[in-house]
C-alpha cells in the first residue's frame, strides 16, 4: 500500500480568517512530500478559489517557490474553508480547515474626471457611478463639509456592468448632482438609502474644497475647528460598604421616568444597587422614559407589572417599599401591594400637597378641607394627593423621607422620618469652565449675561417663572444684556404680554431628552437664577435644579427659602430675600460688576456641592434609615 | 415658548448652533454605544471562529482517527476470518472427539449397567453370604452345643458305664445283644 504524502506548510496572517469586503487573500507556503505541489486551492460551501503556487520564499529552505496567495471574492458568511493540496498523482488533500468569516461587499462609488489628489475647487457638477452589490439603490446623494446635495440616479454605464456582471442595476448605476458644488471642505462622500431602507455611505478619495459661493462670502473658514461645549463623563466608582443585610427595595413614582423626581429616585436606586441592594422602581405610565436614564442598576417595571410581582432577581417580593409621595395612584398600588404580601413602608414627601391640590383645582387648601368624604373623592384625581387618605397613608407608613425640614410639619407624630437632600449625578454635573469659544459665537461683544434656567412652566412656578423673564427684560431694557438659556418645557403661558417683548432674549431649546446633555448647556451660563420667594409652595420643596447649579462652580442667586434659608449669602450663594424681578435684576447687576465676588460665589457654590451634596452619601444614610425601619419593624 | 421660533435669523442661528451640540452629544453617545458593541460582536465572531477553528482541528483529528480505526477494523477484518477458518477446523476435530466421546461415554454408561448389576449381585452374594454366615455361626452354636451335650453324654455315659450297676448289668445286655434286639 503506498504511504500518503507529507505535506508541510501554513497559511500565513493573523487568525481568526477574515475577508473584509467579502474579498479573500489568503497567502502561505505548501510542500508536498518536499516539493511544490501541483495545485492549491481554498473550498468553502459558496464556492471555490484556486491559488496561485510557486510563488517565491527566501524563508523554506532548498525550496524557494513553495509560496502561494488565494485571492478572489465570496458571498458574506462564516463558511469552513478547506485549502486542498494536489498530489503528484491527481488526488485533491485536505491541508487546513478554518472557520472564514467573509463581510458582505460593500457599497461602491466611483467620481469621475476628478484627479486624484488634488481637492475640488471649482463650482461643478459630481458625476460617477454607485452601485450596491447586494441591494438597489433607491436615493442617493454627495456629502462634504455642511453640504449635502441631491444626485440623479439611473444614468447609462457601459463599464461597470463588465466588473459586476451579475447585477441588475450595473448597467444603470451613473449619477451626477443635481446642483453645481457649494463653498466647503472636506472629503467627498457618496450616500445612498437602498431600496430595503438600509443607508450606506463609501468614502471617495475625493477631497472637495470649494472657498466660496454666493452663500458663504470670501475668506469664511471651513477648516477651523469646530467650537464645543465641554462634557463630563466620569465613571461611577464602585460602592465601598456593600450592605450586610440586602433588601429588595421597590419605589413606586407617580409619573414617569421623565419628571424630575424619577432622577432622584434613579440616582438613589443606582447608588443602593452599588451597595447590593436589588431596587425595581414602578411608573404609573410611560416606562419607556427608561431609556433617558444613563445606564440604570435597577429595574425598571410599571404599576401593573409591579402589582404582577416577580420584580427581584431572588423571586421574592419587596421587603420595602418606599411611596414617592402621597398621590392617590401611589397610595392605591401600595395598599394593593400590601394586600398580596408584607413589607415595610416608607413614604417620601417633596411637596406642600394639600397646596398642588389646591391650585390644581382652583380652590382654596381650607374650602377643600371642608368638604364631606364623598365630594372629596369624586374631585381628587389619581395624580395628586388626596388630604385625608394621605394623612391616613403616613400614619401607617412605618417611616417617612422628608425633602426639607419643613414637610416634617406633615409627618404624624412618633413616625421615623429621615432628611433626604437631593444631589446632582457626579458622573455628569461638576465643575465646568466656560466654553469661551462656543461663547463668542452666540455673543461676539462678550458684554452678555448668560443665565440658564432648566425647568417646566407649571401652574405652581408660573408666577415666579414670570419674574425671571422681566428680570431678564429688565437688564436689557437697562443696558445690560442679558440673554436667558432655557430648556422645558411650559404647560401654562404665564408671561402674558411680556412674552414678545423678552423673547430676543431667550434661546428656549425645549425639552432636552437626556438629563446627562444639560451640563455641557448650562456651561454656558455666567449665573444660575432660581426665582421664588417664601411661601406655601416654596417653604415645603427643594428645587431640583438647585444641587446640578451648585454642582457647575457658577454663582447662584436664589430666595431665602427651603436650601436658601441653609445658604450664607455673599459666601455659598447670592441669596434674596425674594428673587423676583427687582431682587434677580440688582443681583445680576452687582455680580457683573463685581467679579470678586461672582468669583467668591462661583467656588462658594462649588464647596457647598462638594459638602452637602451627594447621591452617595444621600444613598447611605437612606440604607441606615431602611435598617432602623427593620430593626423597629414588628 | 419654546414653541416658538426667535423672529430674529442671529437668533434663530444662536437656538440652532446650541441644539447642534444638543445634537453631537447624542451622537457621541450612540458612537460611545456603539463602539464597545461593535468591539465586543467583533469578539464574540473572534472567539466563535476561533471555536470553528478548533472544531475543524477536532474534526480533521477524528477524521484520521476514523481512517486509523478503519485500518485497524480491515486488518481485524482478516483476523477474524483466519480465525474463522481455524475455528471451524477445530470444530470440526470437536465433533469428531465429541462423536468418539460419546462412543466411550456409551461404553462406559454399560459398563456402569454391569457394574451395578454387579454390585448388585455382590451385595445379594454379600447378603446371603451374612446369612450363612449367621448360619454357619448359629450351626457352630449348635454344634457346640451338641459336642457339650456330648461331652456331657459322654460323661454320663462314661460314669454310667464306669458305675456298679452299669458293670452287674453287663451280662444282661450281653444277652440282650446275643438275643434281644435285631
Amino acid at each position: 500500500m503506498a504511504h500518503p504524502p507529507v505535506i508541510t506548510g501554513e497559511i500565513e496572517g493573523p487568525r481568526p480568517l477574515r475577508a473584509p469586503g467579502g474579498r479573500v487573500v489568503l497567502t502561505g507556503w505548501c510542500l508536498c512530500d518536499g516539493t511544490r505541489p501541483a495545485g492549491i486551492r481554498l473550498v468553502t460551501p459558496v464556492g471555490t478559489l484556486v491559488a496561485i503556487t510557486g510563488l517565491p520564499r527566501d524563508d523554506t529552505g532548498s525550496r524557494s517557490d513553495s509560496g502561494f496567495r488565494v485571492e478572489g471574492m465570496l458571498p458574506a458568511g462564516v463558511h469552513l474553508a478547506r485549502l486542498e493540496v494536489q498530489s503528484p498523482d491527481g488526488d485533491w488533500l485536505s491541508f487546513r480547515s478554518h472557520a472564514l468569516a467573509v463581510e458582505a461587499e460593500p457599497f461602491q462609488a466611483k467620481v469621475e474626471a476628478v484627479e486624484e489628489g488634488t481637492p475640488l475647487a471649482r463650482r461643478q457638477h459630481v458625476a460617477g457611478w454607485a452601485l450596491h452589490p447586494g441591494g438597489e439603490v433607491a436615493e442617493l446623494s454627495i456629502r462634504y463639509a455642511h453640504q449635502e446635495i441631491a444626485c440623479t440616479l439611473g444614468l447609462p454605464r457601459t463599464d461597470v456592468p463588465r466588473r459586476f456582471p451579475h447585477h441588475a442595476q450595473a448597467a444603470r448605476c451613473g449619477f451626477q448632482s443635481q446642483d453645481i458644488l457649494g463653498a466647503g471642505t472636506g472629503p467627498l462622500r457618496v450616500k445612498a438609502r437602498l431600496r430595503d431602507g438600509r443607508t450606506c455611505v463609501s468614502r471617495t478619495p475625493v477631497r472637495i474644497a470649494v472657498p466660496t459661493d454666493p452663500n458663504h462670502p470670501p475668506g469664511f473658514s471651513f477648516t477651523d475647528a469646530p467650537a464645543r461645549l465641554p462634557r463630563l463623563k466620569l465613571p461611577v466608582s464602585p460602592a465601598a460598604t456593600p450592605a450586610t443585610t440586602p433588601l429588595n427595595i421597590l419605589f413606586v413614582l407617580p409619573g414617569s421616568f421623565a419628571a424630575n423626581h424619577a432622577l432622584h429616585v434613579a440616582a438613589l436606586a443606582n447608588e443602593l444597587c452599588a451597595h447590593g441592594h436589588d431596587c425595581a422602581v414602578a411608573v404609573a405610565h410611560d416606562p419607556d422614559t427608561m431609556s433617558h436614564l444613563d445606564a440604570p442598576r435597577f429595574r425598571g417595571l410599571t404599576h401593573d407589572e409591579a402589582v404582577r410581582g416577580r420584580a427581584f432577581r431572588n423571586g421574592r417580593e419587596a421587603d420595602l417599599i418606599h411611596a414617592w409621595t402621597t398621590r392617590e395612584i401611589v397610595r392605591r398600588l401600595v395598599r394593593q401591594l400590601l394586600d398580596r404580601f408584607p413589607a415595610r413602608v416608607c413614604v417620601h414627601l417633596e411637596d406642600n400637597e394639600s397646596l398642588l391640590l389646591a391650585q390644581s383645582l382652583h380652590r382654596s387648601v381650607e374650602e377643600l378641607a371642608a368638604l364631606p368624604d364623598g365630594e372629596l373623592d369624586a374631585l381628587v384625581p389619581p395624580a395628586l394627593s388626596h388630604p385625608r387618605r394621605s394623612m391616613e397613608f403616613l400614619r401607617a407608613a412605618d417611616g417617612v423621607t422628608v425633602i426639607v425640614d419643613r414637610l416634617r410639619e406633615f409627618v404624624p407624630a412618633g413616625r421615623p422620618c429621615h432628611l433626604l437632600w437631593p444631589a446632582a449625578d457626579a458622573r455628569h454635573f461638576g465643575p465646568l469652565p466656560l466654553p469661551a469659544d462656543f461663547r463668542r459665537l452666540l455673543d461676539p461683544t462678550a458684554d452678555t449675561t448668560v443665565l440658564f434656567y432648566h425647568g417646566n412652566i407649571h401652574p405652581a412656578n408660573a408666577a415666579e417663572m414670570r419674574e425671571l423673564y422681566a428680570a431678564v427684560l429688565r437688564l436689557n431694557e437697562s443696558g445690560h444684556p442679558t440673554t436667558l438659556i432655557r430648556t422645558g418645557l411650559d404647560s401654562v403661558d404665564g408671561l402674558g404680554a411680556l412674552a414678545d417683548r423678552v423673547r430676543p432674549h431667550v434661546l428656549a431649546l425645549g425639552q432636552v431628552l437626556h438629563h446627562r446633555h444639560l451640563p455641557a448647556l448650562m456651561s454656558l451660563a455666567d449665573i444660575f437664577v432660581q426665582p421664588g420667594w417664601p411661601d406655601a409652595f416654596n417653604r415645603y420643596r427643594f428645587p431640583s435644579k438647585l444641587p446640578e447649579f451648585f454642582a457647575l462652580g457658577r454663582p447662584v442667586v436664589l430666595p431665602r427659602v427651603n436650601l436658601g434659608e441653609q445658604l450664607r449669602h455673599g459666601l455659598d450663594a447670592y441669596v434674596l430675600e425674594r428673587a423676583d424681578a427687582a431682587g434677580i435684576t440688582a443681583a445680576v447687576v452687582e455680580l457683573r460688576r463685581d467679579r470678586a465676588l461672582a468669583a467668591r460665589l462661583a467656588a462658594g457654590a462649588l464647596a457647598f456641592a462638594r459638602a452637602h451634596f451627594s447621591w452617595r452619601r444621600s444613598a447611605e444614610e437612606l440604607a441606615n434609615f431602611y435598617a432602623t425601619l427593620a430593626a423597629s419593624h414588628p | 415658548m419654546q414653541s416658538d421660533p426667535p423672529a430674529d435669523p442671529t437668533h434663530l442661528l444662536r437656538q440652532q448652533l446650541i441644539l447642534a451640540q444638543v445634537r453631537l452629544m447624542e451622537l457621541e453617545d450612540t458612537r460611545d454605544e456603539l463602539v464597545p458593541r461593535l468591539a465586543e460582536s467583533e469578539q464574540l465572531l473572534a472567539e466563535a471562529q476561533t471555536l470553528a477553528d478548533r472544531k475543524a482541528d477536532e474534526t480533521a483529528h477524528l477524521g484520521r482517527v476514523l481512517a486509523d480505526l478503519q485500518a485497524q477494523a480491515s486488518h481485524l477484518r482478516h483476523v477474524q476470518h483466519e480465525t474463522h477458518l481455524a475455528l471451524e477446523e477445530a470444530r470440526a476435530r470437536l465433533a469428531a472427539l465429541q462423536q468418539e466421546l460419546d462412543g466411550t461415554r456409551l461404553a462406559l454408561e454399560t459398563g456402569r449397567q454391569v457394574q451395578a448389576a454387579q454390585q448388585l449381585k455382590l451385595a445379594q452374594a454379600d447378603q446371603a453370604l451374612l446369612a450363612l454366615r449367621e448360619e454357619l455361626h448359629q450351626a457352630h452354636a449348635t454344634a457346640a452345643q451338641h459336642a457339650r451335650r456330648i461331652g456331657e453324654l459322654d460323661h454320663e455315659r462314661a460314669a454310667m458305664k464306669a458305675s456298679r450297676s452299669w458293670r452287674w448289668t453287663a451280662w444282661l445286655r450281653a444277652v440282650e445283644r446275643k438275643f434281644g434286639g435285631s
